[in-house]
């Protein structure tokens, strides 16, 4: 799964949003690494609600822009720890040998 | 309205225009909450659209149109190869057509050779193309072999025993190893390939021969018999039926893809007598081929693998036959080097798109 696919399903973690939330929702989430463009986000949207990973949910209009609303599926949500998962066995493989910078101890002592 | 209001309306205006990268039918469906997202994106008091986001969205636009913004890694290497059978057997069929013209002796009528092996062995491999143009791989591929057969047929009479490998024969290799894997797959059809997109691959070549006839080379009427081959058999494809949607995706591929194939033909055919200035715009053709990978990366991938499965076993024959007190000729050179060099780098740049592609 690649970086900007993650942080879309991870945006969409805590609950429905629409396309401007989740391109500022992933902003943060990377800590600013993954600033996605409007036509990225909804290729990867398109893709996501093809495979069954997202859905829509209701659609508004507010001050006269039109948003529809995305959710996490089952599907989409169990695609999502499995990569979470994934993706926390291969930090450790390096976490628990080294110390890292920026942790201030030894990674491996803590998971230890 | 106020000063606010009137810039929201100028940058909306500006983004619905780029907007129309997108097919119509997208756009009426998703246009509205696109625009939506980009001015809740803008900065206050912005009229123009931000360059980045411009750039993004115009991109996937034609990835939309192209229909590769839903890519798999199994639609990738398939439509790859629907493409590398169908440039493959529009050499093929191109190529015949030329020979065809030769085989009927100065003032005999053309009708008495009508049914000579040679036009039999055209007619299966056009039947091949039709068949895999219209995602029915199976006679495809029964229709091409049927094809070799007959050119085996007439090679034990007429050629040597390696024919296989002349280059006017080594596309049938690529063109039924892609149907050999297609006819395999029983569930998961291949997509079109847009026609703009091809069409627009090949105009480097076009423009090749322009600059060729402008140069006053006589070309005799060789490439013009190759060029109107292609274009009858889309005439009576179009002409043979009304076609369902399926088919008219197989068909806008074909049309594009054949004009592809002529592509490879030109490459062949003005080799032998092509200017340097001549080279220069047809080695533009790869090169746009490589710069579309980001939009439809079955392009490069499919004419790349066509193109060495046609050239590789020639390169091998040349080198086999080259002779170092000789010069060689540019043509030679061209196909010895340029041709495998450029279709081995079509296909890498396909793959490496492609892989790019399915990893978002």
């Amino acid at each position: 799964m690649g970086g900007p696919r993650y942080f879309v399903l991870a945006a969409l973690l805590d609950g429905r949003r629409h396309g401007y939330a989740i391109i500022k929702q992933v902003e943060d989430l990377s800590g600013g690494q993954v600033r996605l463009a409007a036509g990225t986000l909804y290729a990867l949207l398109d893709r996501l609600a093809a495979d069954g990973h997202v859905e829509s949910d209701g659609a508004e209009v507010v001050n006269g822009r039109a948003r529809r609303y995305y959710v996490l599926t089952e599907r989409g949500s169990a695609a999502l720890r499995q990569e979470a998962v994934r993706m926390a066995a291969a930090a450790r493989v390096v976490t628990e040998r080294v110390t890292l910078p920026g942790l201030g101890q030894d990674a491996g002592a803590e998971t230890a | 309205m106020s000063a606010t209001q009137r810039d929201d309306r100028a940058l909306e205006r500006r983004y619905r225009r780029l907007l129309r990268a997108y097919p119509a039918g997208y756009r009426h469906e998703r246009g509205d909450e696109i625009v939506g997202t980009l001015l809740d994106a803008a900065a206050p008091g912005q009229r123009r659209p931000d360059p980045r986001q411009a750039a993004r969205l115009v991109m996937a636009g034609l990835r939309t149109r192209a229909g590769t913004h839903l890519l798999t890694a199994e639609r990738l290497w398939l439509g790859a190869l629907r493409l590398a059978a169908i440039v493959s057997l529009t050499h093929l069929i191109t190529v015949r057509i030329g020979f065809l013209r030769s085989w009927v002796p100065p003032g005999e009528s053309a009708l008495q050779w009508a049914f000579a092996p040679e036009l039999f062995q055209l007619l299966l491999a056009a039947g091949a193309l039709i068949a895999t143009a219209t995602n029915r791989f199976r006679t495809g591929l029964a229709l091409a072999s049927a094809a070799l057969v007959v050119n085996t047929f007439l090679g034990a009479f007429t050629y040597d025993p390696f024919a296989l490998l002349d280059m006017e024969n080594s596309a049938y290799l690529p063109a039924l190893a892609a149907l050999a894997v297609l006819a395999r797959q029983a569930l998961v059809r291949p997509d079109g390939v847009p026609w703009w997109l091809l069409a627009l691959c090949v105009a480097p070549v076009a423009a090749a021969s322009v600059l060729l006839r402008v140069a006053g080379l006589r070309m005799g009427v060789g490439p013009w018999l190759l060029l109107a081959g292609p274009l009858l058999l889309v005439l009576l494809v179009a002409l043979l039926r009304r076609p369902s949607r399926a088919v008219r995706t197989g068909y806008r591929a074909a049309a594009g893809a054949l004009a592809l194939g002529l592509a490879v033909v030109g490459v062949t055919v003005l080799a032998s007598a092509a200017t340097d200035r001549a080279f220069v715009v047809l080695q533009a053709a790869p090169l746009l081929a490589i710069a579309f990978a980001f939009v439809d990366p079955r392009i490069p991938l499919g004419i790349g693998l066509g193109i060495a499965g046609a050239r590789l076993p020639a390169l091998v024959e040349l080198v086999a036959q080259f002779d170092p007190e000789a010069t060689p000729s540019s043509g030679l050179l061209m196909t010895a080097l340029a041709a495998p060099a450029a279709a081995v780098l079509l296909a890498v740049a396909g793959w490496w798109a492609g892989r790019r592609r399915i990893r978002q």
